[in-house]
């Protein structure tokens, strides 16, 4: 077993690696100083209030709200869609629609940024907001989908069988009976939509316009132009956010999880 | 009146022709099996009637009524599957009232209808218990009380037994028929099982290859089956091969392989007979130096395998010249069998017993 | 039910429509524009190869995109080495512990690289986290230049990509069959062995399939670059955002860009063949 101890150190290095530059931001959050020093010297809730209160982020971090849900209304529900038409349905093209949809995970998104501003700007549309809100569709739904396939193909058919023959059309039956049996993936797609619409940075660089800030931009620009304790004060409250609504949603898709589509055991 | 018409139905997937120019009619009130080996086309057949799947070609009627061009979930028709197909984030309740809802049962309709469906299958009180919360020969029931509970003129039965253990499923089958013939709906039923099939069917339809090979009743199929495929699925059977046919009044005078002789019943048919079956329960084991009765087959061998199964003893006598055993069933009496492996030995039927194919 | 339109079609044309728009007519455009002549006065012009050949001649715009391959590729090695220490640490791990491990090291894909960089600026820095320990721990008598060098712009991209190394890396690990080591330990093969003889063949479909895929990401990534490069590093993303951007010389940065998608393309291409071949080949686990 000596191989393993070796290992374990090794890895908890790596572990530290991994940890240390979330932990570094947070803990400089709480330096008192007007730079950015590590280590703190002092403590202090100072840059929170400052964050809290100046409304320097405050713009940009609801427009980042609401730019992930808007992208989230749509990408949830035509992501789903078609991941449900790809497993259910055979027919011609079927592995070309479904490389093209999970196409823009390996597409660099600066291409996204630059294709979108040209065509933008040609066709003289200025509505940063749409424009930044259909470009994210387009980035989250891949990640839909792919969770949704997954979800989908582990459901037993039979059931949306049983439920067309007592008479639901295929529509009710979807409604009625297959999306029930996938309420974790649903969730999980919503928060890996939001969170990647949230963070995203290239193509809100290229898309925005004057006006419409969103809350990674002022972060990216703050670090470079106007760097201070109050940055790592906001991107801690993101972290502390983000982690905890995904742990929230980790026990919630753990309560609900009984065997529920393993109705084939004949008990004694 | 309920009355299934099935007429040149064929299905093929790709190249594969997997129903055959399927021909059937099932009338009112009855229950007819559909049996055969895996890949014998009767699944699908019985997904065609349901509308799960599309024929190649072929229609199917119920009552007169072209049933191909309606889509499945406006057919009424009732469908068991094998894995129960519950769903299972509903509990008992919402399973049964499914398909009351979808048809528009006024709400105050429904409770009562579903507490009766439920007593009908003796399971009352387990309304609010999930799917995963009960047996599989429990789930089963729920199963039934949803479809029954819509008082379908058809339901078809997809293998439903094929997950339980050998007890509840020779409880449920007798269950299954005795429904049948208390709420008179026409019944389809398919599986592998002939000892199932013949338990609950008024008639038989076996299956090969896409192809209706037999229909008839039950003791029709077993007593008189029309080739050697139906002689060898249903039940145990000795099938000898012939090597030549002699015709006489009334009878085959056929020697088969070894050089035996064995006198067979003069059938219909056109062609000479190339097979004979004797069903193993039909023969007895006597001394071989025992003089053979009148109207009686017999041939001579030595005994090489008994099984003892309780009930019965199944003994395999290797006689000169045969491809395989031959299998002589006799019932198990108290007294001792009165031989051994190896001992020669002579085994007896009637003519009467002897089938010609 | 199928004599309308066969409902496949129906579910995904939303998606279609969207895609559309918003993906094919994009990098039409921008396939397009690559190809336009950019005039001084502001807009573009006719057809021109003269974009390519720029990028192509010019000693400079080959050196950034040399740049980029090479950290790519250091990247990715790194990612891999440390990726699989991670992977076989916890696929190895105990029960309870495995998604517990997993989630920490998957954790980083939700926070944004944005603010990830923010914190190796602060590490990486003259008078950040690192310098200030190994200063005082005596390894070093002076700080460190690691921001706005390359080898900074390497440890922050190797953070940000080793999520993906991981998880690739551990459900490969996770789908060997056990049975193997233990045959070999059996038939006398030290934990060395086993491990060289049994365990990286049998999981090379996933190593080829994750550094293919940390490779082409790092290709084009921008953030990292921009934030730990800066100026003084010219990847390919950052020079892309400059010519756009700054230069407004939108017909090159979209040569640029389909340069860069083409080396993308083909690396990912190398990528599924490798994962297609882990499948037909008669393994049991699927990357």
């Amino acid at each position: 077993m000596f191989k393993i101890g070796w290992l374990r150190i090794v890895n908890g290095l790596i572990y530290l690696y991994i940890l240390a530059p979330l932990a570094v931001v947070i803990i400089s959050s709480f330096h008192p100083g007007e730079y950015l020093i590590f280590p703190p010297q002092g403590f202090s809730w100072r840059w929170y209030e400052h964050v809290l209160m100046s409304g320097r982020y405050t713009e940009p971090f609801w427009n980042s709200v609401k730019i992930a849900v808007v992208t989230t209304c749509f990408s949830l529900p035509i992501g789903t869609l078609a991941a449900y038409a790809l497993t259910r349905y055979d027919f011609r093209f079927k592995n070309a629609v479904q490389s093209l949809f999970l196409s823009p995970l390996v597409i660099p998104t600066l291409l996204f940024g630059i294709g979108l501003l040209i065509m933008f700007s040609a066709l003289g549309v200025k509505m940063y907001f749409t424009r930044l809100v259909l470009a994210h569709i387009v980035l989250t739904i891949p990640y839909v989908v792919r969770t949704m396939l997954a979800s989908f193909s582990q459901i037993n058919r039979s059931i949306e069988e049983a439920s067309i023959v007592l008479g639901a059309s295929p529509a009710r039956t979807f409604w009625l009976v297959t999306l029930p049996q996938v309420k974790s993936a649903l969730a999980a797609s919503a928060f890996i939509s939001l969170v990647m619409s949230f963070d995203e940075l290239v193509v809100a660089l290229f898309l925005t316009g004057p006006g419409l800030n969103t809350l990674p931009i002022m972060i990216y620009s703050d670090i470079q132009f106007n760097l201070s304790p109050s940055i790592a004060a906001i991107s801690s409250l993101v972290i502390v956010a983000t982690l905890a609504i995904g742990a929230l949603l980790i026990i919630f898709m753990q309560q609900r999880t009984r065997k529920s589509t393993d109705i084939e055991d004949p008990k004694p | 009146m309920s009355e299934l018409r099935i007429a040149h139905l064929c299905k093929k997937f790709g190249n594969q022709t997997v129903v055959d120019d399927l021909n059937l009619v099932v009338h009112s009130g009855e229950m007819v099996s559909l049996l055969g080996p895996s890949g014998c086309g009767k699944t699908t057949t019985l997904r065609m009637i349901a509308g799960l799947e599309q024929p190649t070609s072929g229609s199917i009627t119920l009552d007169g009524r072209e049933l191909t061009t309606v889509p499945p979930h406006k057919r009424n028709v009732g469908l068991v599957f094998q894995n129960y197909a519950l769903f299972p984030h509903l509990n008992v309740f919402d399973n049964v009232a499914f398909g009351l809802r979808r048809h528009k049962v006024p709400k105050n309709e429904i409770g009562p209808r579903v507490k009766e469906a439920l007593k009908t299958v003796q399971l009352e009180g387990f309304e609010k218990r999930m799917p995963s919360q009960l047996s599989g020969g429990q789930q089963q029931r729920v199963a039934l009380a949803r479809t029954l509970v819509l008082q379908p003129r058809l339901v078809l039965f997809d293998e439903p037994l094929s997950n339980l253990d050998a007890k509840l499923r020779s409880q449920l089958r007798v269950e299954i028929r005795k429904l049948q013939q208390k709420f008179g709906f026409t019944g389809i039923f398919v599986t592998h099982d002939q000892e199932e099939a013949m338990v609950l069917s008024d008639r038989i339809a076996v299956m090969n290859r896409g192809r209706i090979a037999q229909i008839g009743t039950p003791r029709q199929i077993y007593t008189q089956p029309a080739d050697p495929f139906v002689a060898d699925f249903v039940g145990e059977s000795n099938l000898l091969p012939v090597e030549r046919v002699v015709a006489e009044e009334g009878q085959w005078k056929l020697t088969i392989a070894g050089g035996h002789l064995v006198a067979a019943p003069r059938t219909d048919k056109a062609e000479p007979p190339r097979k004979v079956m004797i069903r193993p329960e039909s023969a007895d084991l006597v001394r071989s130096d025992a003089a053979v009765p009148a109207g009686h087959n017999s041939l001579q061998g030595t005994v090489s395998f008994i099984q003892y199964t309780g009930s019965a003893y199944t003994v395999e006598v290797d006689v000169a010249g045969l491809p395989k055993p031959f299998i002589v069933k006799i019932r198990n009496t108290s007294e001792d069998i009165g031989f051994r492996i190896g001992d020669p030995i002579r085994a007896i039927w009637p003519v009467a017993s002897t089938y010609a194919l | 039910m199928k004599r309308r339109i066969p409902p496949h079609w129906i579910l995904i044309a939303p998606g279609l429509l969207v895609f559309a728009v918003a993906f094919l007519i994009p990098i039409g455009r921008l396939a397009v524009m690559s190809f336009q002549e950019n005039l001084p006065e502001g807009g573009t012009g006719g057809f021109v190869w003269d974009h390519y050949v720029k990028f192509f001649s010019d000693p400079h715009y080959l050196r950034i995109f040399g740049r980029t391959l090479v950290i790519s590729a250091v990247v990715s090695f790194i990612c891999l080495v440390m990726g699989y220490c991670l992977a076989y640490g916890i696929s190895r791990a105990k029960e309870g512990r495995k998604l517990l491990l997993l989630m920490i090291a998957a954790m980083p894909l939700l926070t944004s690289a944005t603010i990830r960089n923010f914190g190796w600026i602060i590490i990486l820095s003259r008078k950040g986290l690192l310098n200030e320990l190994l200063l005082s721990v005596g390894v070093i008598k002076e700080p460190l230049s690691l921001l706005y060098t390359p080898t900074g712009v390497v440890i922050a991209l190797v953070h940000v990509l080793l999520p993906y190394m991981v998880l690739i890396l551990y459900s490969v690990l996770e789908g060997l069959d056990r049975n193997l080591e233990s045959a070999a330990a059996n038939l006398g093969a030290s934990r060395f062995h086993t491990f060289r003889l049994v365990t990286l063949p049998l999981s090379m479909p996933g190593i080829i399939a994750g550094t293919l895929l940390v490779f082409s990401i790092s290709l084009s990534f921008f953030v990292t670059p921009s934030l730990i490069g800066g100026p003084k590093v010219q990847l390919m993303a950052t020079e892309i955002y400059n010519q756009t951007i700054n230069l407004l010389n939108w017909p090159y940065a979209s040569a640029l860009a389909l340069i860069l998608l083409a080396a993308v393309l083909i690396v990912t291409n190398l990528y599924n063949r490798a994962l297609s071949r882990s499948r037909t080949e008669a393994n049991p686990f699927h990357v």
